[in-house]
């Protein structure tokens, strides 16, 4: 009965796509997940910074980031299910206009057409490198899914997938512009794919090809390091320069397009009149601070060093105090170890003193309420092209491996290295990556892509073992350590679905 | 030939209009006038037989009188007699059905604002449970257990002939708490009866909504006779029937003291601040106050031959226990028949509107910021004004500053809803026993939210204040088109058939739209465009339209052997293209074994006065999911890019052409007795329900790009026992006691999942970071999963590989790998109840009469999250008065609470079975004591005036503020969870009843 047929209130999609135009709108959705996509409070770069509480050098005091930092993880975890779902949703999305692009005819905008589908290319890439760098063996899947039948395999292991990313990023890398103006500002770039392509390359340990295109990237970008090293992290350089690729936010333009970094690692002190959030409870360790030389210049930018604190009195003048960081303050692990003591002296500088490392890569204290948040989520920079081209000489034994990273340590105001074993400069520029990156949410992949439990090196196990000790959490490394498990339900959805070894 | 005179009285000596007279011999006759008098002429040593509707028939044999005064007497069988049933009514002994009946004066007992509340402990197979306990709070409604674990599962209600789901979701305005009662527009006084079909052969006839029961519901209709005009008043007073208990502030000062000791600091307060701290700020107190409810009624109804009319107009008005809370409600009702076509044809109209506003806070809810729970948690060492009169700010665990009293006060959540809803049908007596009948339905709701923030709440300042506006308009149609048929085949076989078409269309639109960044903290001077920062505004329509063919035929052999067989066939638009229609059977049988001659010639039937066997079988449905899930379509997922909004479009689900109705298949066996000289009514039912192709959002590989397709997955099956029983204890003249009870048992276990993976229903609140209920097939809906407390560690190194010290809760750690992870999750809690039950006993002496209505659940669990929170020993929040007393301690090593630490993890003792709590309860529900003032006016003609309390009583050993919560709506899911719940009161009041 005709009558019977719904008239749904929402768009139709096998109408939708008629030209470029539409493809565009098609493929804007596939980046949503780069920020708070769908409006996820577990959203993509949360779930990272959860993850990287693995390591135990961040920190926080309660649900998933206790949990990691306790090393207390199981295949049914909250923070792994949701991320599994945003990069396999986005992947599906990506796969959509991939196959959509090539039946569209749209002759008179042609170019964009090709564009638009080398930017999904590129998505798709980059969703597959942020599963294979947590999880080793993530199903694959190309083709865009029409029915709930339609279940990927992930027979062919991590090779299967890497080998998709460079594909995917060697087509996007062809197409797509070296960079945009005005409203198009953000999209993918020909150096965001090949930046992603020369990753991908590094965890494929291909070093000679790793090498080739970070020197590709080096000599024919353009790019150059900020003199200022904060200039990564701040709102008036979004999409320039050392920037490759980052997550879009701006609460100005739609009060829905905030991040929620703010809210959780805003000093938990920081008062609610000002904008505190009510969640801030993300830090890393005073000990991870303190591994960094005092003259490092990305102190200043990676660290929140001094703020108004709502904890103690008011001082004199009826203003909330401000405190300094100070490793004369004392510290642990609980919520308000490291901060103010609240009897301190509101007038007397010397007792206004914490020990938290807040991050100052994320909050941003001046914005009144957490959901103005204006600053993007950096995904890539050039700082990732140097070190990994340094790397790439140092595993393949050819070329220069100092060059690249003494240009980071230069620009931190650090002596440059020289002379180090092969071995020796694998440990430093493993440093560099923990302490150019901190807070960036890359240090458990990169410890995990250079370690093997029980083995030598074992970077990963190191970092446990110290936060462990240092902080007596009596916690032990195990194999489980090196890699995130397949989300359960999609072993018991799947057959076509192994679990990874660790976890099996 | 002589004339006979006198009066016709009932057994109240009120005087009878009507009644038919007539001799016995001749058949000649007349009726009685107003005043109950008659003259009639008859021949000598006549028989005159003197009947009327509702009383017993009586023959006189005159003899040589001239006057014979007739007292009649209630006949209690015809009274009884006519049962509502779906597209009918039958006489209640020839009911094949499971049907229980409640009458209306039974809801007037007590104030209650929605008829779904007089519900509560009458009927067996009923579950009524509380969403909200705030003024106009809505309600969940479970006949015979939940038949589904997504679909909605309240039954359909079906008032005079129009069928409404009470969606509290789909009919209300959003908002930042529950939405309110969706049948809150029904004054609950209209209510002539109300008829609860609980099996197949009653609900089939409405198809595939009829798998979760259906609530028939007539209101009352004018009788021919002079005009009656009633007026009927109450006023309650309500408090707070339990509070909470938290610390004083010099005790919360010792607490905090402790926390930061264990933090490594130094107390934070000295001992002359404690001292000198006193009680401090009761923020529970501060936010409540005495409540109360009007409710004011006038009635109009009345007839003449050939027209018959009823007007009622109504006001209630509830001022709830916490402040800026109440419901107010203007209802009026208009019931019109009238006869034309030299009474071959009868016009019905039934029709209501009515006008709801309520005033709301945040309660109810599981995020931060409630305002119950606030109170609870607040620093008590700060009090609410500061010595200029200005709002003081606490924290709320040192996480966000707020003032309960200001949210209260400064916060506008304002609700209007207009609603008019109703039937007009024209039926035809085309031949004898041959009517056809035609009928339009109408409901049309029209639901507004104005929500304001000013600067002296939360959001307010957060947002630079805040404006949210929230429309809603619903347009439901019905058109009925019902043949019935009557025929007496032969000689005792009688045979009714009835068979319609029907058609139903829905149309709910919404749309919200809200600013920030006002410059004025006077809400009536706002509005959207005064907003620097509109936000993104947005909208929906959800429309369905339902097409359905029934029949029924209903067959009775020699009043002993009965026969009913029902189908419906429906098509509704909400279902894949390949399952748009279904049809749904059902069959009864019913066996009156007391009209049997072998029952009569036994020595049984002296004892057993009635006795009547039934079985039904049949299949219904159940459709009450969204629209529009079977297609997949394109939504927006926004992003930025050159600092600029861009427009994104996703896919929403997966499509599944292949949806179809959840079935429910329905055995029932049920017996009817009357013992004891017929004043021992018993009905017992036995029923088994197995629902198969459940709708479920069935979590799949998340590798497909969608972590949850609507899929007909799983089976659940439902067995239970519904006793109702009624006993005339006592009925002599002026003293009558009667005694009522029913009690069900329902066991409800999920048979499978089919594809579905177990899982985790959504968590009712991020905040807590706690998981929903767990759905696995093996266990009944709505089992909470979590850690299995098991007392205390007794030593840092029984603790160490748990990362626990002395003092730290310990759990059962089922894989026994020295860590607690979810892989040592076991069943910790069920709130689904082993039995609920409801008593009333009413005394009648002379014009006194007195009512105890008790009722309870026995055998669920509660997860009292609230004490998760004040009762954690963790978090800087204030706690249960008993945290200092008993927390584990060095120096108290018999302490039954986890050490005060807080270094301790809290979030995993919030998952486990410690906060799990018994919440069987008995509950007084109403005690009322009523006079019958005796009244010679001309004016009035009756009076009564009552005093009643409402839960003036209740023994549970649940903690929380009651134990009938449940902060998951009407979901099947996440039920019996305790969070920032509204209190519930307790009730005195007041009524007057005045007939003129």
């Amino acid at each position: 009965c005709s009558d019977l047929k719904e008239n749904p209130d929402f768009i139709n999609p096998s109408t939708f796509y008629q030209s470029a135009k539409e493809l565009e709108l098609g493929v804007n959705a596939v980046y949503d997940d780069l920020t708070m996509g769908n409006g996820d409070w577990f959203n993509h770069f949360y779930n990272r910074y959860v993850f990287e509480c693995l390591v135990g050098y961040q920190v926080g005091w309660e649900k998933g980031p206790l949990q990691y930092n306790l090393g207390n993880i199981s295949a049914s975890d909250d923070y792994i299910n949701a991320y599994w779902q945003q990069c396999y949703r986005s992947i599906d999305r990506a796969n959509n206009i991939i196959e959509t692009a090539d039946k569209i005819q749209d002759a008179a905008n042609a170019d964009k057409l090709k564009r638009i589908k080398a930017e999904a290319q590129f998505l798709r890439g980059f969703y597959y490198y942020e599963l294979v760098r947590y999880f080793d063996n993530p199903p694959l899947k190309i083709t865009s899914t029409q029915s709930y039948n339609d279940l990927p395999s992930n027979d062919g292991g991590k090779q299967k997938v890497l080998e998709q990313i460079y594909a995917d990023c060697s087509a996007a890398a062809s197409v797509l512009p070296a960079s945009y103006t005005g409203a198009d500002a953000g999209r993918a770039t020909k150096w965001a794919a090949k930046t992603l392509l020369m990753k991908a390359q590094l965890w494929g340990q291909k070093w000679a090809e790793a090498k080739a295109t970070s020197e590709d990237i080096i000599n024919n970008s353009g790019l150059s390091l900020y003199a200022d090293f904060g200039n990564n992290f701040d709102i008036s350089h979004k999409n320039q320069g050392e920037r490759i690729f980052e997550g879009q936010a701006s609460a100005k333009a739609n009060s829905a397009e905030y991040t929620n970094h703010s809210a959780h690692f805003n000093p938990e002190d920081f008062p609610s009149d000002l904008g505190g959030a009510g969640w801030s409870w993300l830090s890393a360790t005073k000990d991870f601070r303190m591994s960094y030389k005092s003259n490092d210049k990305r102190i200043d930018a990676t660290f929140i060093e001094s703020y108004p604190t709502g904890r103690t009195a008011k001082n004199s003048k009826g203003e909330f105090p401000m405190v300094k960081w100070s490793e004369k303050a004392d510290y642990n692990l609980s919520r308000f170890g490291g901060l103010v003591d609240p009897n301190a002296n509101p007038n007397n500088p010397s007792e206004l003193i914490f020990s938290k490392a807040w991050s100052g890569k994320l909050v941003e204290l001046n914005i009144s309420s957490y959901t103005n948040a204006e600053r993007n989520t950096i995904y890539l920079r050039f700082a990732d092209v140097l070190l990994g081209h340094s790397e790439a000489c140092n595993e393949s034994g050819q070329g220069d491996a100092f060059a690249s990273i003494n240009k980071l340590r230069e620009r931190a105001g650090l002596e440059p290295l020289k002379g180090l074993s092969q071995s020796a400069l694998r440990d430093a520029i493993v440093d560099e990556i923990i302490h150019e990156f901190a807070f960036e949410q890359v240090g458990y992949p990169e410890l995990r892509r250079k370690s093997k439990f029980g083995g030598n090196p074992d970077y990963l196990g190191a970092y446990i073992k110290r936060y462990s000790d240092t902080y007596k959490v009596g916690r032990t490394v195990k194999a489980k350590d090196y890699v995130l498990p397949i989300p359960l339900i999609e072993i018991q959805g799947n057959p076509n679905v192994k679990q990874n070894p660790e976890w099996q | 030939q002589r004339s006979v005179t006198g009066k016709v009285t009932g057994s109240n000596n009120e005087t009878l209009a009507g009644v038919s007279i007539f001799e016995k011999q001749s058949k000649r006759g007349t009726t009685t006038a107003l005043d109950g008098t008659y003259k009639i002429d008859v021949p000598a040593n006549a028989v005159l037989v003197f009947s009327f509707v509702g009383f017993k028939s009586q023959e006189v044999a005159i003899g040589n009188k001239t006057n014979v005064n007739v007292e009649l007497s209630v006949d209690v069988q015809a009274l009884e007699e006519v049962v509502v049933v779906g597209y009918g009514q039958v006489k209640k002994s020839d009911l094949t059905a499971s049907v229980s009946s409640i009458k209306g004066e039974v809801i007037k007992e007590f104030p209650v604002s929605s008829l779904d509340q007089a519900l509560q402990g009458r009927v067996a197979g009923v579950q009524v449970s509380q969403a909200s306990a705030a003024p106009g709070g809505g309600l969940s409604v479970r006949v015979r257990g939940p038949n589904s674990i997504l679909s909605g599962s309240e039954p359909l209600y079906v008032i005079d002939g129009l069928p409404i789901y009470p969606d509290n979701n789909a009919l209300g305005t959003g908002g930042n708490r529950q939405p309110s009662n969706a049948l809150a527009m029904l004054n609950p006084n209209d209510i002539e009866s109300i008829e609860v079909l609980k099996d197949a052969s009653g609900t089939s006839i409405y198809g595939s909504r009829g798998a979760n029961g259906v609530v028939m519901i007539t209101t009352k209709r004018g009788k021919e006779g002079e005009g009656r005009l009633t007026y009927d008043a109450s006023y309650s007073m309500q408090d707070i029937a339990r509070k909470i208990e938290v610390m004083r502030a010099d005790d919360y000062m010792k607490y905090i003291n402790k926390l930061e000791v264990s933090q490594g600091g130094a107390g934070r307060y000295s001992t002359a601040q404690i001292s000198a701290a006193g009680a401090g700020t009761n923020w529970l107190d501060a936010v409540t106050r005495q409540g109360n409810i009007q409710s004011h009624q006038l009635t109009f109804a009345g007839g003449t031959k050939g027209m018959r009319y009823a007007f009622s107009g109504n006001i209630l008005d509830n001022q709830g226990v916490v402040i800026s809370t109440d419901f107010k409600r203007y209802g009026f009702r208009m019931n019109l028949d009238n006869d034309f076509l030299g009474g071959k044809a009868t016009l019905s109209n039934s029709w209501s509107y009515s006008h709801m506003e309520s005033s709301n806070v945040p309660t109810d809810r599981g995020g931060p910021g409630g305002l119950i729970i606030t109170a609870l948690g607040l620093d008590p060492t700060v009090s609410i004004y500061d010595q200029n009169g200005n709002y003081n700010y606490p924290s709320y665990d040192g996480r966000f500053s707020i003032n309960p009293v200001a949210e209260a006060k400064q916060g506008y959540d304002k609700d209007v809803t207009n609603r008019i809803f109703g039937t007009s049908g024209v039926t035809f007596n085309i031949l004898e026993g041959l009517k056809f009948k035609t009928s339009i339905g109408v409901d049309v709701v029209n639901a507004n939210r104005k929500s304001f923030y000013n600067s002296f709440t939360r959001l307010g300042r957060q947002n630079g204040r805040e404006l949210d506006k929230f429309n809603r308009n619903l347009t439901n149609l019905l058109n009925e088109n019902l043949l019935t048929y009557t025929k007496t085949l032969s000689k005792g076989h009688n045979l009714d058939v009835t068979a319609g078409y029907t058609n139903q269309h829905e149309v709910n639109q919404y749309d919200a739209a809200s600013s920030w960044g006002l410059p004025s903290d006077d809400v009536n001077s706002m509005n959207l465009q005064n907003g620097a920062k509109p936000q993104t505004p947005y909208s929906g329509r959800q429309e369905w339209n339902l097409e359905s063919f029934i029949g029924r035929v209903n067959y009775s052999a020699l009043d002993k052997y009965l026969l009913t067989i029902t189908v419906r066939r429906d098509g509704s638009s909400k279902f894949g293209p390949n399952n748009k229609w279904a049809t749904f059977p059902s069959a009864a049988i019913g066996w009156k074994i007391a009209n049997e001659e072998f029952f009569k010639n036994s020595k049984i039937s002296e004892v057993i006065n009635d006795l009547k066997l039934r079985a039904s079988y049949g299949i219904t449905g159940n459709s009450n999911i969204p629209p529009y899930q079977s297609v997949s379509g394109l939504v927006p997922f926004n992003y930025i890019f050159g600092g600029q909004l861009a427009a994104g479009y996703g896919a929403n689900n997966i499509a599944n052409p292949d949806l179809k109705w959840e079935s429910t298949a329905m055995l029932n066996i049920g017996l009817n007795t009357r013992l004891l000289n017929n004043r021992l009514d018993l009905a017992v039912d036995w029923y088994n329900t197995k629902t198969s192709d459940l709708l479920l959002y069935v979590s799949i590989a998340q590798s497909t790009g969608f972590s949850t397709v609507l899929l007909n997955s799983g089976s659940l099956t439902n067995k239970g026992v519904d006793f109702e029983a009624n006993y005339k204890a006592i009925d002599k003249g002026d003293f009558k006691w009667d005694i009522g009870g029913n009690i069900s048992f329902v066991r409800n276990e999920i048979a499978d999942l089919g594809k579905s993976t177990p899982y985790f229903a959504s968590s009712p609140s991020g905040h807590l970071g706690i998981d929903g209920s767990w759905v696995e097939a093996g266990n009944p809906i709505g089992v909470w999963r979590g850690y299995e407390y098991a007392g205390l560690f007794k030593t840092d190194a029984e603790g160490a590989s748990y990362s626990a010290k002395a003092g730290y809760p310990k759990y059962t750690d089922v894989n026994n790998d020295g860590a607690y992870t979810s892989d040592d999750y076991k069943i910790i809690g069920n709130p689904n109840p082993k039995f609920v039950w409801g008593m009333n006993t009413s005394f009648k002496y002379k014009n006194f009469d007195l009512g105890v209505f008790f009722r309870g659940v026995q055998g669920n669990q509660i997860r009292n999250l609230q004490q998760s929170e004040i009762g954690d020993g963790v978090q800087k929040i204030n706690q249960l008065t008993n945290i200092l007393t008993d927390s584990w301690s060095s120096e108290n090593q018999n302490g039954t609470r986890p050490v005060i630490d807080g270094r301790r993890d809290f979030i995993s003792f919030r998952k486990s079975s410690f906060f799990i709590q018994d919440g069987s309860f008995i509950r007084l529900q109403n005690i009322s004591l009523g006079y019958r003032i005796p009244v010679n006016n001309k004016f009035i003609r009756s009076a009564r005036v009552s005093v009643s309390g409402q839960n003036l009583f209740l023994i549970t050993k649940y903690k929380g503020f009651d134990p009938e919560v449940n902060n998951g709506g009407q979901s099947n899911l996440n039920r019996g969870d305790d969070y920032d719940a509204y209190p519930r009161a307790r009730t005195i009041t007041f009524g007057l009843n005045l007939g003129f």
